[in-house]
Parts: structure tokens; C-alpha cells; sequence
């Protein structure tokens, strides 16, 4: 085969495709915008969980209340209707929602009335525990001088004593003089990059659903140049058909490593993310990009129009891309999900991207991925070398 | 006039039909031809409720939920802490975020539990603890965590930071009644002062759970829809473009047909299948999945103004556009920019994403199903953001079919 012709035709691919805008933008500019976008709006790990606070009472100890809350590890969301609040617990945008009842206040200052707090949360949660830990760390700290009054009051039965006023004088001095309890942090272990930064996650995933998409609309190119009767001429010159299919997998996979590199860039100089072992990940981007120029080589021999290669490779590409963990971590969806995700090359990429960023996982770590992803490749590459030999001698 | 023009045409010669009938049969001719296209089907009916399902499918099952292990650790072993660890090991529930009662001697055990994994994290209650409090030394609680999951670190800390204040207000009331009894000179009896320590909480925390059969099929379901729509939409306004361009549009209009007969009855074709492809993702997720929308009164007027609105960007891009190719990059350009603004991909927008989203058609729409699905909204709340779509719609489209019109003239 002439490798000169293949590169030629490669080469006249890649630079047809970049002077067109739609190109650039689906290839270039949509996948660094979407990468910004999720990779600001995920931040890396979950700090705190989100609570939504309605403070129907609006008094002091309400609002030191808020206060306590969000010291006690909560992230304070204030609600002023109690439908939105709802609305955002069944949405999953709040772990919970605290509504403080009207004369909370005044039943702190009150001899023995308990003051009424409502902890909102879904039927299906099972944050509740977790979030009523914060809930009573605040409250303890709350009612430590209400408390004691109570129990001063309750103690002394001291009939016609003003044992409430003086008792609230020395609990104060009690509160000042009483050391306090401290909680010491200790932690164990490293930071994994994806917790540490949302890049790392925005970064690899974007990559295997664009990668993956753009390889597929690849074979419109070829559709054209069937329709076109190219192919056929090219059957009639010295060249042959071979080098031609070729060249145009050729243009794509080099636009596929374009546009793997620049989002790697980004990630790792604008975004800081450690993308680990480099020469792990050069062989995943070179595996990825060449199962997606295959791709689209076979939708290039299947396909009969241009438009219905796009019809077919846009939701095809996101549909794998949600299945395979391109849109949310496969750690997140039920088991039965997770093996349907298997079923798709983007599973397997996304698993691979997970231990060599996380992990620090090399070559050997990462083989039954890369392995499966080759094997995937192969197949694809063959089943294009048959149909498309098959309806170029059309 | 005169009298022969009055009189009824000639058998065998049929009278022009008027706009509206023209436009019902250009439209209905239009569209029962977009439906024998496979790939007007895949795009505007199968694909929306497939990637529908594989998001309900992905978040079947309460996956908000963070699971994790927190031991509580009583290296102490005083009355007092015991107490304290029973109480926090039978307050969690079963699954989520669990607290056990485990025996962890010290600090360097409890970071090897950590670091194995046994747990998520310990709260232990070191020795010599109780004694601290009761001497009025400094007294320590101490917490390990996971460096990669600080939420769990957070919840350790809260329930150490909740034994430490409870411990502290014992110590507090107990200081106070002492104090004051001496102040007042009265004497103090220690089993009034445990019956004291016994009293309610001052503030009763209730735990309400609510329904909820908010499923998010019915926020990526009409979502996806819509994407494809502004595809396939795009598609359909370029026809006036080929047509023109192929001369079939004059063969058309030399006849009695009024170029308005025409655009109309395009665009009512386009909006009917609109409005076809939105209703059946409705009915199939609600009938074949259960999903419930909310009120239909509310979700049939999101979806025939979101049909509108994407009718009219289309038809505004057509007109504006010079070319068949300059139409079909500015519809591929403008809907991916409209979804990655409007949320199509992205459920938890939050700062600039969520404000961009209320400027977009699908935006406004996927925030309109939110408040119908999952905010209690009847249709009347949900009027605001259905006019909001549908004047996106009429100013897009009149001055797209302006733009067209004028086109027709050259």
C-alpha cells in the first residue's frame, strides 16, 4: 500500500475539516466549553451537604440557630416558600429541609415550653441520620445556658426564691468558666485528584463522548465521497480505494489526537489536574481515538446519506456516553446499569481514566481495559474493511 | 366587476382554495412525508425516550444517597461514655450514613481502621476522658477520616461535635445549680438535681418524609426531545431553502398558491410534528413508566410553546441564512449552544449556569417541567414561563417568515 497516498489524503482530510466553522465549533469549541462548564459546576468533592432553612420565627435564637447549623458542617440554603424548598429536596438539590416553627425564640426563653424544629426530607433518603448529627451538634450548643436555668429551676424547688434570674446570671459565668470540648481531625490517606478537582473528572469524560462523536460523523465524509462517485474514481487510479479509506481514517484519528490533546492541555495547564502516569494515558488517547475512527469508518459504509449518519451518531453517541459513565461516574448508577455500561466502549475508557488518574495505575494496571478496548477496536476495524470494500464495489 | 368574472368556475376547473386550506394541505402533504424519513423517526421519537430511559435507569433508586460506616469508639469506658455511644449507635437508620458501637483502643487503631477501610470513619472517645471533663482540664474528642471523603469526615465531626456539647451542657446545667443553690443559700439534692439532668430537650426536632415521584425521565426526556427538534426543525426550514433552490418553490407559486399558503403550511407542518414528537415522549414515559409530569393542563402548554419557540429559532435561522450549508451550521451551532445553556446535559446548574438557563427557551421549558413534576405547580404557575417561550417564539419566527418572505421576492 502506498503510505505517501495515505498520508496526502490524510493530511487534505484534516485541513478540509478545519477550515469549516461547524467543524471547529463541534470539535473544538463545544467540548472546551462543556469541559468549563462541568468541570466549574462539579469542583471535586462534595464538602458539605446542602440544607434548605426556612426560618418562620425570624428571632435571635433562630437566626444563631442558622448560624450553629452551618458551623455544624451544613451548607445553609435560606427558603422563604415552603414549596420551593420541597420541590428542591425531591429534585435532589437539597439533602434536607430544617424549618424553624414560629416562637422558637420565645420557647427558649420560657420557663417550660420545647421549642419546634422540622427536619424535611425525602421519602427515599437515607441522609437523615447523617443530617440530624448536625442538627443536634447545633441545638446542644443552643440551649447549653436555657438548659440550665431549666435544670437550676428544677433542682431547687426554692418556693418564693427568684432561683430563675439568679440561675441565669451564674450560668453565664458557668458557660465562661467551663472548658471547652474540643474535637481533634485526623486524616488518613491521599486526596484521589477527581475529589480534589473537578477537572479531572470534566476532563477524561468529555473527551471519550467527543473523541467517540466525532469519529462517528467521520463517516459522513465518506457517505459524500461515495455519493460523489470519488471512491469509484479513486477505484480507477493508480491509488486504489484501499489508501483512500485509509487517509480519511487517517485524517480523523489525527483529528481525534488534535482534539484529545487540547483538552488534555487545558486539564493539565489551566486546571492544574494531574492526569498521572503520561505514557499510560498517550496509549488510551492513541487506543480511544482509533476505535473512533473505526466507528466511523463502518458508519461510512452503512450509512446512505450524510444526514443520516448524523441522524444516527448524535443520539448514539450520547446514548453510549450516558450509558458508559461519560455524563455521571458508573460509581453512582444501580449494579444492573453499571454492566449495561460494560457493554460499551466508553465504560471501559472511562474505567481506564478513573485508575490512571486516580489510582496512579500504569500499563499493566489498566490491561483488561486497554485489552478490551483493542479487541473492540479490531472488530470495528475489520467489520469497515469488509463493508466498506463491499459497497465502494457498488 | 362584471357579471362573467361573478359566475361559478367552469365544471372540471377548481376555484383556488383559500390560504388556510392551502396551508392545511401543503402542511399535511409535508409532514406525512417527514414521517416516512427513518431518520426523522430515530431523532424526534426513539432517541428522546431511549436516553430518557437510560437516565431513569441510571438514578433508579435513591442514588443521592451517601452511604458510609462511622464507628463510635468508647476507649473511655466510664458510665458516662458508654451512655453516649449506645445512644449515637441507635440513632442512625439502615442504609445511608451508619453508626456503630466498636471497640478501638487508640488513636493509632483507629487510623489503621480508616485506612483498611473497616470504616469510613471513628469518632473515639479517648481514656481518661470522662475524668478531663469532671477535673475541668481541657477534654479531647477525636475524630479520623478519609482524606477523599471530607462529606463523611463532616458528618464524623458533627456527631463528635454534638457529644461534646451535650457533655459540656450536662457539666453547664450541673455548675449552674450548684452555683446558684449556693448563692441562695439552698441545699442541693443530688437525686432532684439526675431527675433535672433527665428533663426533654428544650427544642423537639421532628422528622418529616415526604412523597416524592419526581423522576428525572421527566427533566432529560423533554430535554433530549427538544434538542433533536431544533435538529430536525432545522431540517425542515432548509426545505424552503432546497426547494427555492431547485426551482420547485416557482413551480409551486406559479400556480394559485400564495407564498404565505406555502410558509404557513410548512411551518404548521413543522410545529405539528413538534408537537407530535414532545407528546408522544409524554405519554409513552407516563403510560409504559409511570413517570408522573404533573399537571397535564401545564405540561400541554410548555410543550406546544416550546414547540413554537423552536419553530421560530429555526425559522429565524433560515431566513437570516444565505445557503442551505449556512442554515444547517447555524442550526447545528445554535442548538448545541442553546442546550449547553439550557441545561440539556447538565441537571444541577447552579450560579451563572442556572441564570444563563432562564434566557433559553429549553431552559425555561426544563425549569416548567421542574415546577410541574417535582414543585407541586398547578398550570396557572407555570403561565410565566409559557409566555416567556411562546414570545421567544412569535418574534423569532415573524421575523424569520419576514426574512423568508422577502426571499420569495427575489
Amino acid at each position: 500500500m502506498n503510505a505517501s497516498a495515505v498520508a496526502t489524503i490524510g493530511f487534505f482530510e484534516v485541513k478540509r475539516y478545519l477550515s469549516d466553522r461547524v467543524a471547529l465549533f463541534t470539535t473544538v469549541l463545544m467540548p472546551v466549553i462543556l469541559v468549563l462548564v462541568i468541570g466549574l459546576s462539579i469542583g471535586g468533592a462534595q464538602d458539605n451537604f446542602a440544607v434548605g432553612i426556612i426560618d418562620r420565627d425570624g428571632s435571635e435564637a433562630s437566626q444563631e440557630f442558622v448560624t450553629l447549623l452551618g458551623e455544624a458542617n451544613l451548607d445553609t440554603v435560606a427558603y422563604d416558600d415552603p414549596t420551593a424548598l420541597r420541590r428542591d429536596i425531591r429534585l435532589g438539590f437539597l439533602s434536607a429541609g430544617v424549618l424553624i416553627d414560629p416562637g422558637f425564640g420565645a420557647a427558649l426563653e420560657s420557663a417550660d415550653e420545647q421549642a419546634r424544629v422540622t427536619m424535611n426530607l425525602d421519602q427515599a433518603s437515607a441522609n437523615g441520620s447523617a443530617v440530624a448529627t448536625s442538627v443536634t451538634a447545633a441545638t446542644e450548643a443552643l440551649t447549653a445556658a436555657p438548659a440550665a436555668i431549666r435544670v437550676a429551676v428544677a433542682t431547687l424547688d426554692g418556693a418564693g426564691q427568684p432561683v430563675a434570674e439568679v440561675a441565669g446570671q451564674v450560668a453565664s459565668g458557668v458557660i465562661a468558666d467551663t472548658a471547652p470540648i474540643t474535637t481533634r481531625e485526623v486524616l488518613v490517606g491521599t486526596v484521589r485528584e477527581e475529589d480534589r478537582n473537578g477537572f479531572a473528572t470534566a476532563v477524561p469524560t468529555q473527551l471519550t463522548l467527543f473523541v467517540f462523536l466525532n469519529g462517528m460523523l467521520a463517516g459522513m465524509t465518506l457517505v459524500e465521497s461515495r455519493r460523489l462517485g470519488i471512491s469509484r474514481r479513486m477505484l480507477s487510479t493508480p491509488t486504489g480505494v484501499g489508501p483512500h479509506i485509509l487517509g480519511v481514517g487517517t485524517g480523523r484519528w489525527i483529528l481525534g489526537l488534535i482534539q484529545a490533546a487540547l483538552l488534555l492541555a487545558i486539564g493539565a495547564l489551566m486546571f492544574q489536574v494531574d492526569f498521572g502516569h503520561w505514557p499510560t494515558v498517550a496509549a488510551l488517547v492513541l487506543l480511544w481515538t482509533s476505535l473512533s475512527a473505526a466507528v466511523g469508518m463502518v458508519l461510512g459504509a452503512v450509512g446512505r446519506t450524510p444526514d443520516q449518519v448524523v441522524a444516527l451518531s448524535i443520539p448514539l453517541g450520547i446514548g453510549l456516553a450516558m450509558l458508559g459513565g461519560s455524563m455521571w461516574p458508573l460509581s453512582v448508577v444501580p449494579p444492573f446499569m453499571r454492566v449495561l455500561g460494560h457493554l460499551t466502549p466508553h465504560g471501559w475508557a472511562n474505567d481506564a481514566w478513573v485508575a490512571i488518574i486516580n489510582d496512579g495505575a500504569r500499563l499493566p494496571d489498566v490491561a483488561t481495559e486497554m485489552g478490551v478496548l483493542l479487541a473492540i477496536t479490531i472488530v470495528l476495524a475489520g467489520l469497515a474493511v469488509v463493508l466498506l470494500r463491499r459497497s465502494l464495489s457498488r | 366587476m362584471s357579471a362573467t368574472q361573478e359566475a361559478p368556475a367552469p365544471v372540471g376547473v377548481l376555484a383556488p382554495p383559500s390560504v388556510g386550506r392551502q396551508a392545511v394541505l401543503i402542511g399535511r402533504l409535508d409532514l406525512r412525508r417527514r414521517l416516512r424519513d427513518r431518520s426523522i423517526v430515530i431523532q424526534v421519537f426513539l432517541a428522546p425516550i431511549l436516553l430518557g430511559l437510560i437516565v431513569g435507569g441510571a438514578f433508579a433508586g435513591g442514588s443521592g444517597n451517601l452511604e458510609a460506616t462511622i464507628w463510635v469508639a468508647d476507649a473511655d469506658g466510664t458510665d458516662t461514655t458508654r451512655a453516649i455511644s449506645q445512644t449515637v449507635a441507635g440513632s442512625s437508620e439502615d442504609g445511608g450514613v451508619v453508626f456503630r458501637a466498636a471497640d478501638v483502643a487508640n488513636e493509632a487503631e483507629a487510623q489503621a481502621r480508616v485506612d483498611d477501610g473497616t470504616a469510613d470513619a471513628v469518632v473515639l472517645i479517648p481514656a481518661g476522658f470522662t475524668a478531663a471533663v469532671l477535673d475541668g482540664r481541657d477534654a479531647e474528642l477525636l475524630v479520623v477520616g478519609w482524606a477523599g471523603s471530607p462529606i463523611v469526615t463532616g458528618v464524623a465531626q458533627s456527631l463528635a461535635d454534638g457529644i461534646a456539647a451535650a457533655v459540656r451542657s450536662q457539666q453547664i446545667s450541673t455548675g449552674t445549680a450548684v452555683g446558684t443553690a449556693e448563692q441562695l443559700s439552698l441545699p442541693v439534692d443530688a437525686a432532684a438535681l439526675a431527675r433535672a439532668l433527665e428533663q426533654p430537650e428544650l427544642i423537639v426536632v421532628t422528622d418529616s418524609r415526604m412523597e416524592n415521584s419526581f423522576n428525572l425521565i421527566s427533566f432529560f426526556a423533554p430535554g433530549m426531545a427538544m434538542l433533536f427538534l431544533f435538529f430536525v426543525m432545522g431540517t425542515a426550514a432548509r426545505s424552503i431553502l432546497t426547494e427555492r433552490r431547485e426551482g420547485t418553490l416557482d413551480r409551486i407559486l406559479s400556480g394559485p398558491t400564495s407564498p404565505t399558503g406555502v410558509l404557513l403550511g410548512k411551518t404548521l407542518s413543522v410545529i405539528a410534528l413538534g408537537v407530535l414528537s414532545l407528546l408522544t415522549v409524554y405519554l409513552f414515559t407516563t403510560f409504559a413508566f409511570g413517570v408522573d409530569w404533573g399537571d397535564p393542563i401545564g405540561v400541554l402548554l410548555i410543550i406546544f410553546a416550546s414547540v413554537i419557540a423552536i419553530a421560530g429559532i429555526s425559522l429565524i435561522i433560515t431566513g437570516l441564512a444565505r445557503t442551505e450549508e449556512q442554515a444547517q451550521s447555524l442550526t447545528i451551532i445554535g442548538t448545541l449552544m442553546l442546550a449547553i445553556l439550557g441545561g440539556t446535559f447538565i441537571y444541577t446548574a447552579s450560579g451563572p449556569m442556572a441564570t444563563a438557563r432562564a434566557f433559553t427557551p429549553n431552559g425555561q421549558a426544563a425549569m416548567g417541567f421542574i415546577d410541574l413534576a417535582a414543585g407541586e405547580a398547578s398550570w396557572v404557575a407555570v403561565l410565566p414561563r409559557v409566555a416567556v417561550i411562546l414570545a421567544i417564539g412569535l418574534v423569532t419566527g415573524t421575523i424569520g417568515l419576514l426574512a423568508i418572505r422577502k426571499g420569495f421576492a427575489r
